[in-house]
This record gives C-alpha cells, sequence and structure tokens, in this order.
C-alpha cells in the first residue's frame, strides 16, 4: 500500500474507530450512514427538522434527537422499522406522510429501513447547526433611550414630539401647523368620548384664553364617564364580545356585565397590568370579589355551539384554542394560532408552545359531554339584577312564612292528636300544595359566563394537525423559548396572567402602546398591530414605541397617563390635510407630518347623530337594549328571534349598548364595518359603500335623529341663521360659511315652499317628533336640512 | 436621506417603497392587497382576473340540508338488492359518518327510479324531468368530503370554506377578486329562500376578514329588496334629490378645499350610486317585465315551483345586468332537504320546487347567450346515508353524509357532459381519495379567472385564501 492511499484512508478509518467507541460496533453501519443515510437526510428532512425549526417537535440532526423525538413520539427505534415513526412516514402508509413534496425512491426507503434494523449507526461529525438565537427587534428586552434632540425645540409638547421630530427634520418635512381649535375640540371629543362636544361647550372652549385651556378640555374628557364607554368600545372588539352565543342556534347570553366591568375599570383608570389579570384569571386571585369574577368573562365571550349531534369536545377544544389565539394577538402581537396545526412558518413558536399555552386554558370547566347539556354555559354565576333581587327577596320571603305557617299548622295538628293522618287533612293538603306551587315559581336569576377551572385536570397534548382527536405526546403548561419563563408555581391562568403583564415581557406593554396609537392616529407605529412577529411590519419609530412601552410600565400601566401624554402631543394637535410636499415623500403618512381623517368608527356614527339631535340617552351600562332595526333585518336567523324594539329611553342609547345578535348584527353596525365577534379583532377596516349611504339617508333611526335635531333646533333658537349655525356646529362641530349658510338658506326656503303646498307630506316627515310643532310644513323643512347636515363627510369624519 | 436630490420616482415606484420601507413581507403583501382591491375608495370597481377566463360571472344555487346524492344522480343497484337488509359493517359506516344512527341501518332503495339522460347516458331521477332535459350541458364531481357532518358547520364549509363562523363567503371572495360590473348594483347578492332563514345565518354571505364592500347583500322579497332601500315615507324622489343635490355641494366644497381626499370623492360617489340603486333595485325586482313564456320556463305558472322559479329568474336578470355573484339559497325549516324521515314523501316535492326552475334557468341563459359567460353551481352541503336512520320507523329517511357530496356546474369553462369522482357501490364514500371541497372552491375559482394561491388576504397574520391549504383544480370537470 503506497503512503498516499493510506494517507486516503486514513480519516475513514479514525472515523471508524471513533464510531465503534460510541456506536455499536459496526464500522461497516458508520460507513452505510455516511454514505447512504446522511446525504439522504440532509437533502430529504434536516430542512425542516433541525435544531432550529424542530418541525413537529422533531429534530434528526443527532440519534438522541431522533430517539427523544418529537409531537408524535420517538422518531424511530432501533432494530423495529415496522414500529419506527420515520419508516411509517417514508412509507406513507399512515396519515403521516414523508416528506411532503413527494415519496422518496423505493431503494432509498429500503435503505432507511436497513439502517433502523441495524441499530441506527450514526457518526459523531455534526449534521446540523445548533439552533441560532433569534435577533428580531419585537423579542429584545424594551430599551428606554432619551428622546433625542431636535432643530425646532420650539414645536415640542410632550417627549413624544421629539422622537416624531428628529425623524422629520431628518427627512426635512416640516410637521403640519395645528389643526384650528374646533376641529382639535371635535377630534380629541371624538377620540377619547366618542361624543361630539355639544354647542355650549364649543362656546367655552372657544371663550377659554388660558394657555392651558386644551390641557383642561382633556382632563375634563379623561373624567368623562363617556372616556370608558368609547375605550372599552374598543377592548370589547378585541374580546369578541356579543350578546348571543354564535353558531346556528345563537341563542341570547348575559354577557353586558362584562361589558360594563370593562367600562367601569377604564373610567377608574384600573391600571392596565390589573385590568389583565383580572380578566384572563380573575377567579384564581385569593377570595376574588364579584367584580374580578365577572372580569373573567374576557374569554368567555367565544362563540358557543350547542346544535343537536355535535362533538362537544371539538367545540371546547375550539373554544381553548380561540383563547390561545386571542391570548398571541391582544397581548403579545404575534400570530401564535399559526402554531396551532404546525410549527409557525415564520416566527420561533413552535406547535409544542402552542400547546403549552393551550394547556393553561384547558381546565376551564367547560361542557365537553352530551351529558352536560342541560348545563352548556357553564360555568356561570348569579348576579341578579336589582329588580330580580327584590323579586327574589319577596319570593323568600313569601316562601318563609308560608313554611313557617305550614310548621305551625303541623304543630297545632299534634297538639290536637291529629298525625295519625296527616296526608288526608285537606288543611294540610291544601298548604303543601301552596307551597310546591309557589317553589315552581321561583324568579329566575341572571347568570353571567365566567372562568372556573375544574377539579380533576384534563390531560394536556398536542393535538397533531390541530386535530382534537389526534393526540400527540403530552405537554405541562408553559411558554415561548423566545421569550423569558413563564414562573409556573402550579401551572396555572394566574401564572399566565402575571406573566404577561410581567417586567421582563417586552410584547405586552409595546402592542399596548402601540394599539392605542393606531386609535389616535388611524395605524399604528407597527402597521401590523396583530404582529410584531418576523413577518410583521418593522415599527416606523422603535425608539418612540420602546419609549412608550417604558413610559406605560413607569407610570404604573396607567392608560389615562399614556393617552393624555399623546392627545396633548404637538403630533397629535397638527391639522390632518393632505400636503402635497409631504405626499410626495411619504403618502402613507408614516412618518406623522399630519394628523389623519378617519371615517367615524359604526357605533360612534350613531352616537354623533344622537348627540346632534338632542336624542342621548346618556345612561352608562345595563341590559342591552333594542333600537329600531330595519324591517326583515332579523329575518336571517335560523331559530326565529325577537327584537322588542323599545320605545323609550332605550330607544336613544350608544351604539355600543345595541343588543349584537352573531347571526344577525345590527345592519347599522356591519354596514360600517364593525367586527362580527367570531374572532378577537385587533383593527377595524374601514369602507365605504353605497349602503353606507342607504343607511344614512333611509333608515328608519336616521330619519328620527333628523327630526329630533330638527326639533331642538326650533325649540332652542328664534332666528333661522342662528338656528343654521347651530345646525353645523352640532353636526359638524363647526359653523357654516357665509356662502353655505346663503345656500342652507335657499334650499330651506324652497322646501318650506314646497311642504307649504303639500301639508300631509309634512306631517309624514315630521313624524311622532314633530307632531307637536305648531308649523309642520317648517318643521319638515328643517327636517330636511337636518337630514343633510347629518349626511355631511364632515359630520362622518374626524379630522 | 434626501428625497429631493434623487430622479423623481414614479407614484407606483414610491408606494412600493414606501410599503418595503416598513421592512417585513407582510408589509409588501398590503400593496398587493390594495391593488387587488382596487383604487381603496372603489372597492368595486371591476378587475381583470388573473388569468383569461369565458365565464365572467356566477349563480351558485345552494340546496340546504344535505341533498341525498344517491336518489338523484347516483345510480346504486346494490341499494335494490340490499333494500331493507342491515347495511354491511364492511362498507365503512360505523362510527365517523352516522352521528344519529344505531344498528341496524337498513337500506332504503332509491325513492323513485332513476334512468339514463341526454347523449352522456349520465343517470338521474325521474323526480327531475326537466334538468334531464339540459343534463348533457352539466358536469358532475361526486364523492365530496365536507369537513364536518353537522348542518351548521358544513353549510359554513361549503359556503366560506371554513366549517367555523367568520370567515369571507366563496361570493365576497369572487368580489373581492373581480370587483363588480355593474356599479349600480351590489355586487354580490344573496336571494334567501322566502319560507325562512338559511342555517348559519348572515354568516353565510359575510365578508369575515375583507372590507365590509364585499359582503353579500341580502335581497329581501317585495319591492324594498335592500335593507334601508326606500326613502323615507312621503319623500318624493324631487325631494331627494334636492337634498343630495345640496349634500353633493356641500360636500364638493369640503373637497375642494383640501388636496388628495380620495375616501372624500368616493363617500360623494358612493350618495350617487345610492340613488341610483334605489332606482335600480325595484326594476331589477319588478318580473312583471319578463315575458309569459319565460315567466313559465322557470315554472312561475306552478305554485310549488314559483318561489324558486322567481329566484332563478331574478339571478339572471342580475347576472344579466352584470352582478358579479349571486347566491340562490333554497330550503329553510322544515322545508329543507334534511330527509331524515318519510324521505319517499319529502324528495318529490323538493325535486318539484326547483327542477323547472333550475332547469328553466340554464336554458334561459343558453337561449339569451349567457350561459358561456356564466358559470352556473348547483351545491348542498353534505349527502346522505344509503341507509336509515332509525329516527323514524315506518317512514324511513337517510342521514347525514359528509363524504356523499354530489356538486355540478354547467356554463362557462365547463366541459359540459363531464363526470369527475365515483363513489361505492352504496355511495357511502369515494372509491378512491375523497375529493376535498377545496379541490370544488379552486375549480370555482378557476372557472372565473382567480388563481386561488394570488387571491389571498392577510388577516392576522396569515394568508387567508378560500381553499386554505390549497385545492386541487378539478381540471377534468373544465372545457
Amino acid at each position: 500500500m503506497r503512503a498516499s492511499t493510506l494517507r486516503n484512508f486514513l480519516p475513514l478509518l479514525l472515523l471508524a474507530a471513533a464510531a465503534a467507541w460510541a456506536q455499536p460496533a459496526d464500522p461497516g453501519g458508520v460507513a452505510f450512514f455516511e454514505s447512504t443515510i446522511r446525504p439522504l437526510l440532509r437533502a430529504q428532512c434536516l430542512g425542516c427538522h433541525n435544531p432550529g425549526n424542530r418541525s413537529s417537535g422533531l429534530a434528526m440532526d443527532s440519534r438522541e434527537a431522533l430517539l427523544e423525538g418529537g409531537n408524535r413520539g420517538a422518531g424511530a427505534i432501533p432494530g423495529q422499522p415496522e414500529d419506527s415513526l420515520l419508516i411509517q412516514a417514508v412509507l406513507r402508509s399512515g396519515d403521516l406522510k414523508m416528506p411532503p413534496a413527494g415519496p422518496l425512491k423505493p431503494e432509498q426507503v429500503e435503505a432507511l429501513k436497513k439502517w433502523v434494523g441495524m441499530g441506527l449507526p450514526w457518526s459523531a461529525a455534526p449534521l446540523a447547526k445548533k439552533k441560532p438565537g433569534t435577533t428580531h427587534w419585537a423579542f429584545q428586552p424594551v430599551k428606554r433611550d432619551a428622546p433625542p434632540a431636535v432643530a425646532n425645540a420650539a414645536w415640542v409638547r410632550t417627549p413624544i414630539d421629539r422622537f416624531i421630530l428628529a425623524r422629520l427634520e431628518k427627512e426635512r418635512l416640516p410637521p403640519s401647523p395645528e389643526a384650528d381649535r374646533l376641529t382639535l375640540l371635535r377630534r380629541v371629543s371624538l377620540d377619547l368620548t366618542g361624543l361630539p362636544p355639544a354647542p355650549e361647550e364649543i362656546a367655552a372652549f372657544l371663550a377659554d384664553s388660558r394657555p392651558d385651556a386644551y390641557e383642561r378640555l382633556v382632563e375634563r374628557l379623561l373624567t368623562s364617564p363617556h372616556y370608558g364607554e368609547r375605550w372599552g368600545r374598543h377592548w370589547l372588539d378585541l374580546a369578541r364580545y356579543a350578546d348571543s352565543d354564535g353558531y346556528t342556534i345563537d341563542s341570547p347570553r348575559t354577557m353586558w356585565r362584562y361589558r360594563d366591568w370593562v367600562i367601569r375599570a377604564i373610567n377608574r383608570d384600573m391600571p392596565f397590568d390589573q385590568f389583565v389579570i383580572e380578566q384572563i384569571a380573575g377567579d384564581l386571585l385569593p377570595n376574588p370579589t364579584e367584580e374580578q369574577l365577572i372580569a373573567t368573562g374576557f374569554h368567555r365571550n367565544t362563540p358557543s355551539n350547542f346544535e343537536g349531534g355535535i362533538d362537544w369536545e371539538q367545540y371546547r377544544v375550539e373554544a381553548v384554542a380561540d383563547r390561545v389565539a386571542t391570548t398571541g394577538a391582544v397581548f403579545l402581537g404575534l400570530t401564535v394560532g399559526c402554531a396551532r396545526c404546525h410549527d409557525h412558518k415564520y416566527d420561533p413558536i413552535t406547535q409544542k408552545e402552542f400547546y403549552q399555552m393551550f394547556a393553561f386554558y384547558n381546565q376551564a370547566d367547560e361542557i365537553d359531554h352530551e351529558d352536560d347539556r342541560p348545563d352548556y354555559w357553564r360555568p356561570t354565576m348569579e348576579i341578579p339584577t336589582p329588580e330580580e333581587a327584590v323579586r327574589r327577596e319577596a319570593f323568600r320571603a313569601q316562601f318563609r312564612a308560608l313554611s313557617r305557617e305550614l310548621v305551625q299548622y303541623v304543630r297545632a295538628l299534634a297538639r290536637r292528636g291529629d298525625l295519625a293522618e296527616p296526608g288526608k287533612d285537606p288543611g294540610l293538603q291544601e298548604r303543601v300544595k301552596n307551597l310546591r306551587a309557589l317553589r315552581r315559581s321561583e324568579p329566575k336569576v341572571t347568570v353571567a359566563l365566567v372562568m372556573r377551572d375544574r377539579a380533576t385536570p384534563r390531560e394536556n397534548y398536542i393535538h397533531l394537525g390541530g386535530d382534537f382527536l389526534r393526540k400527540g405526546i403530552a405537554v405541562k403548561p408553559g411558554g415561548f423559548a423566545v421569550l423569558p419563563p413563564i414562573e409556573t408555581g402550579g401551572g396555572t391562568r394566574l401564572d399566565l396572567a402575571r406573566w404577561l403583564v410581567s417586567p421582563t415581557n417586552p410584547l405586552t406593554p409595546r402592542v399596548t402602546v402601540n394599539r392605542w396609537w393606531q386609535h389616535f392616529f388611524g395605524k399604528g407605529l407597527v402597521e401590523t398591530e396583530n404582529d410584531f412577529g418576523v413577518m410583521g411590519a418593522a415599527p416606523t419609530h422603535p425608539e418612540l414605541l420602546d419609549w412608550l412601552a417604558g413610559e406605560l410600565v413607569a407610570r404604573r400601566w396607567s392608560m389615562k397617563e399614556i393617552h393624555r401624554l399623546i392627545v396633548t402631543s404637538a403630533v397629535y394637535r397638527q391639522s390632518s390635510k393632505v400636503r402635497d410636499d409631504a405626499a410626495e415623500v411619504d403618502p402613507y403618512n408614516k412618518l406623522l407630518a399630519r394628523q389623519t381623517r378617519l371615517r367615524l368608527d359604526a357605533e360612534i356614527v350613531r352616537d354623533a347623530a344622537l348627540a346632534a339631535s338632542g336624542l342621548l340617552t346618556p345612561a352608562v351600562g345595563g341590559p342591552s337594549v333594542y333600537p329600531p332595526i330595519p324591517e326583515g333585518a332579523m329575518s336571517v336567523t335560523q331559530v326565529k328571534r325577537e327584537w322588542p324594539t323599545a320605545t323609550g329611553a332605550d330607544r336613544y342609547r350608544r351604539g355600543l349598548y345595541t343588543f349584537f345578535w352573531r347571526s344577525a348584527p345590527h345592519p347599522g353596525l356591519i354596514v360600517f364595518d364593525a367586527p362580527d365577534a367570531t374572532q378577537s379583532c385587533t383593527r377595524r377596516v374601514r369602507s365605504n359603500t353605497p349602503l353606507q349611504a342607504l343607511t344614512l339617508l333611509n333608515d328608519e333611526a336616521f330619519v328620527e335623529f333628523a327630526q329630533g335635531l330638527a326639533a331642538r333646533l326650533l325649540r332652542e333658537e328664534s332666528d333661522d341663521g342662528a338656528r343654521l349655525r347651530r345646525a353645523f356646529l352640532l353636526a359638524a362641530g363647526r359653523p357654516p360659511s357665509s356662502v353655505e349658510q346663503e345656500r342652507l338658506q335657499s334650499f330651506l326656503a324652497a322646501q318650506l315652499d314646497a311642504f307649504q303646498t303639500e301639508p300631509g307630506t309634512a306631517a309624514e316627515l315630521a313624524g311622532q317628533l314633530g307632531a307637536d310643532a305648531r308649523d309642520l310644513p317648517r318643521f319638515a323643512a328643517w327636517t330636511q336640512l337636518a337630514r343633510v347636515v347629518l349626511n355631511l363627510d364632515d359630520f362622518l369624519t374626524r379630522e | 436621506m434626501d428625497f429631493s436630490k434623487r430622479p423623481p420616482l414614479t407614484r407606483r415606484e414610491l408606494l412600493t417603497r414606501s410599503y418595503l420601507g416598513l421592512g417585513g413581507l407582510a408589509a409588501a403583501h398590503l400593496l398587493g392587497q390594495e391593488a387587488r382591491a382596487g383604487r381603496v375608495d372603489r372597492p368595486l370597481d371591476p378587475r381583470p382576473p388573473h388569468v383569461p377566463v369565458k365565464a365572467q360571472r356566477c349563480i351558485f344555487l345552494f340546496m340546504e340540508g344535505g341533498v341525498s346524492q344517491m336518489d338523484l344522480f347516483e345510480h346504486k343497484p346494490a341499494l335494490l338488492r340490499m333494500a331493507g337488509r342491515q347495511m354491511p359493517p364492511a362498507q365503512g359506516t360505523e362510527g365517523e359518518i352516522a352521528t344519529f344512527s344505531a344498528a341496524p341501518n337498513r337500506v332504503i332503495p332509491p325513492v323513485a327510479p332513476l334512468r339514463q339522460v341526454g347523449a352522456s347516458g349520465r343517470w338521474m331521477s325521474t323526480l327531475l324531468p326537466q334538468l334531464a332535459t339540459v343534463a348533457d350541458e352539466l358536469a358532475f364531481i361526486h364523492g365530496i368530503k365536507v369537513d364536518n357532518n353537522n348542518h351548521g358547520p358544513a353549510v359554513y364549509h361549503t359556503l366560506t370554506g371554513s366549517q367555523f363562523p367568520g370567515s369571507a363567503s366563496v361570493g365576497a371572495w369572487v368580489t373581492y377578486g373581480l370587483g363588480s360590473e355593474n356599479q349600480d348594483l351590489p355586487g354580490f347578492i344573496v336571494l334567501g329562500d322566502p319560507r325562512g332563514a338559511t342555517i348559519g345565518g348572515a354568516g353565510v354571505w359575510g365578508n369575515g376578514y375583507l372590507p365590509a364592500a364585499y359582503q353579500g347583500t341580502l335581497f329581501r322579497n317585495g319591492d324594498t329588496p335592500i335593507v334601508d332601500l326606500k326613502r323615507p315615507r312621503r319623500l318624493t324622489p324631487e325631494a331627494q334629490r334636492a337634498e343630495l343635490d345640496l349634500l353633493k355641494w356641500l360636500n364638493d366644497r369640503h373637497r375642494d378645499a383640501r388636496t388628495n381626499a380620495s375616501e372624500l370623492e368616493a363617500r360623494i360617489a358612493a350618495y350617487e350610486l345610492a340613488f341610483r340603486m334605489q332606482a335600480k333595485a325595484p326594476e331589477l325586482v319588478d318580473l312583471g317585465q319578463e315575458s309569459e313564456a319565460t315567466r313559465k320556463l322557470y315554472g312561475l305558472d306552478d305554485p310549488v315551483a314559483a318561489p324558486f322559479g322567481r329566484q332563478c329568474l331574478l339571478a339572471r336578470r342580475m347576472v344579466e345586468r352584470g352582478v358579479r355573484f349571486v347566491m340562490a339559497l333554497h330550503g329553510a325549516g322544515g322545508d329543507r332537504w334534511d330527509d331524515h324521515g318519510d324521505i319517499k314523501g319529502r324528495m318529490p316535492k323538493h325535486c318539484r320546487e326547483v327542477d323547472q326552475p333550475v332547469a328553466g334557468l340554464v336554458k334561459d341563459l343558453k337561449a339569451r347567450g349567457l350561459l358561456d359567460e356564466t358559470l352556473v353551481v348547483w351545491a348542498s352541503e353534505m349527502g346522505r346515508t344509503p341507509f336509515d336512520n332509525n329516527l323514524i320507523t315506518d317512514k324511513p329517511g337517510r342521514d347525514h353524509n359528509q363524504y356523499g357530496l354530489v356538486v355540478w356546474m354547467a356554463g362557462g369553462g365547463v366541459r359540459a357532459g363531464a363526470t369527475f369522482g365515483e363513489t361505492d357501490e352504496f355511495s357511502v364514500r369515494a372509491t378512491g381519495d375523497p375529493i376535498p371541497l377545496r379541490d370544488v372552491h379552486a375549480t370555482l375559482l378557476r372557472l372565473l379567472g382567480l388563481e386561488q394561491e394570488r387571491l389571498t388576504y392577510l388577516h392576522a397574520g396569515r394568508y387567508k385564501k378560500l381553499t386554505d391549504i390549497g385545492g386541487r383544480i378539478i381540471m377534468e370537470v373544465l372545457a
């Protein structure tokens, strides 16, 4: 043998020797591995089954990893090819068919069989690199840089402005001037309370020449009870709030207690961390209050299917999976739901981690079997309304009285020695009958859907392919490797809740301030508000995002403080007018050289019209209500549902109190892009359709608002000029220009003419609200004018 | 970056750059999404298909309740041979497909004879004599598997691609992809069964995560087909015109005071559309304009067939006017095709309700030269079992079978007379691999010129598609 040949052989010999030391004494096996199996694994398997991806939890880069296996258990059993998952998968004999691109060649399958049969000989050389640490910005701790220096320091009102201005100055783009006072007043009123300013508020604000007039206005709005309604409704979008079960039966359910809890908590400025903890795990707090139990309704807003013949467990699992996805979207800004069926395609979230989080939610004592059907809403708690409490107390008093009387009667019988055949005593029979009848009439009490864990825990395991029937390996409650670990004392929801708002979790504060920002500017600093993962948009102003996130935590998670910071900033107070210079450089206004025009949200369209009409019932909270609904709107439900249209004050409640039937949402809401409450909605789209115009022009409710506005104008002002001015102030938050005023006058005169020739028409258009009007044609003409101003772009848009 | 020193970019480049500047692919996708949705402010503007095709519009006929495939379209001699005897267990009927069932699962023979019809010799029930006359226009797909064996989820699956509520209706997807040709009418119209609501409620024609502009508009009976279509009582068209003129004048002034207010422009346009819709929609539903012969063709002279005949005739009038997608729903309440009991008594009635109208629709479209440009689809949410489900012993009926759905298609791009898929001798399930419903959705999209992989919408971090993980286009039924 020549030396050169020996040199060629030497490494192989060494390798074989090394392998022989660590593996079954079969150097031929290692050679076989090197020559046939290693290239096969590299080409066909390691693309997904590497330590970084661990598709289905499985890595195949080492013998140990293959033996340890993944979500389905061990990847291979040495010496037993038939029982090895690897072989079953490449044979494509069961439901698992690998590789996904297409079958291996028969000789490749044979080679793998032989290899498993040989006991999985392996060489020491590594097959793949170790899992790389993730460097994605969103997973890094929140960094708090000092606000940057800017050239135009005079423009700055809050630290926020420095971040925005520094970037604008870099792009040589000046910010827009401050919006005029009327625009600013209407904007901040709508943004904080969802209601336009009343004419008196407009006058007061215009007259207030103090330098901090705007700041005083903001304070007033932040303490208004309507602030909780406005921001509560934003939260209810995330909570997928509705007043009915959903699916095909869609029974009504009592969720408004939860809705009211949200409003109250926000009005009280409950620290956001506590707000989260109580909603996720209020029931697990020590000695939870009734309020804390109601708060857990957050995750009981999932739709429920109670159709005949269903598999209850399937729908329970669906609800739990939705809670995981919602937790991801709402708090973490991650599309965790994508990892339900397979490892996340882009983000470092494995399917196993999805089910670790699933495990936190898996113990709720919800129905999972047909035998429990009568109790299908469980877990619930009784919360009587005041009226119900009175009725129940009356019932109890009556029951006590009758019981007492019965006892006395029996005693009397006993005293008389008549107890031999008490069943035959007519007086006794009568009393027992009455008591039984009373018992049957026990008044029902409202129940709220809440969270409560069951006594015997359910098993936690991976659902292969997202299928609740296909069990994978067992898992324990836990978090995501890429984020700080969850301190799991008992692996309960409370551990999860505390982790969501723990100081080490960088995502919850970032995602939260970003969503608030989105409501104030139309889009977030991270435009993909529900995806902070690697596929999401990068923040336009990363330092500002982190500064705000840090500020939120530093200010004891106070939502009002952050809102105050934002709305008092110079960037918020800018005009929304599109500037040609800025539009060229920044067509999507990411740099925020101006504010943004936003069409009012569905509920706010109604609220603003109600406020302008003077009809608004400003009551906060209570059971959901039934304002007028277009004819036929309730004909779309499978089970016939009633819509007992309100006639009194409840006819004029704010839009967020309208009863929300999932199978037949009020058209006035859905046409204006209100979410359908099937899943968490982190951002509403704003569309623009002719059906919206039809609603505003023809819907009974809006005709009534116009009548209300007409009545109010005629009542509150004595001359037409003042009325026109007031009409514009009420609807658009500004007075009409003189040209507009002129045109409105002539319209009014023409309509008055027409109605005077046809008083019958006037009476119809004036409707109920005009019935008392002394001058019907005038009332009708003003109703028409009111209809026009309630359709103005100025009315529908927050500038 | 100092933009003033660089060569001017086109608007498109600017848009692309600023989007890509956001970072992720998702952001880049938003641009395509907006392009697909047309100008954001004109969501229903017609848009070209992904691939050139003949079918421009779709009429989707949905038979709710689960049509019995073996009574109408599948000739299974084994049903006669085994009639009244227990279903052989080897047929895989145990467990999963028979939710309501318990032994003994006696085989029920076809409720009426089937015969071979048309040049293709396709088997069809004698309960559908009129449909038989157009049999050669139809292409059938047998052995389709639906994700759930219960009505609610199966209806959602058939009409939205997912068994859970919240996804976009197939009609919403198509309108999102193609816009609509008639701007005076909604692009996606739903014609409900006048006897009652569909089991899934408004969700089956909902826009799901797509913008509200794509949600189906339910047309009601009578002269006010759309919610809030009618002007307030006694408000004359002239008075309303005066209001709208004033409104337009005010909004125009408002717009002129600013640049680049495209959504304001769109709002002004929407009011004009709404005004026109008030005039066009009642005209659309006025069947008095149709000839006696046409009315008869749709069965309007037969009180049993007239309700669905009216829906079918309306559907033709809609596609004639360029409405992109019309969904006609048949079956409601106790009158659904859900024949658990007395199938022999009930099937003839269901069939008579739809036979003349559906055949009339195909013939009328053809006569008017519209069939080539229109895709007609017949579907239900599931098929049925060959055996009794033991709910009513003296008048047997069939149970649900999520593996037995039959869909047929006709019109532009469809290979008339084709058949794809086959079920076993009892029509329990497909003989080969079951055909997943998403294959049918993929095929429907393709016939309308839309590619499932390109018709996507970014929602909650996922590119949502009608076909979810993607379906196979059933080339066998394409011309």
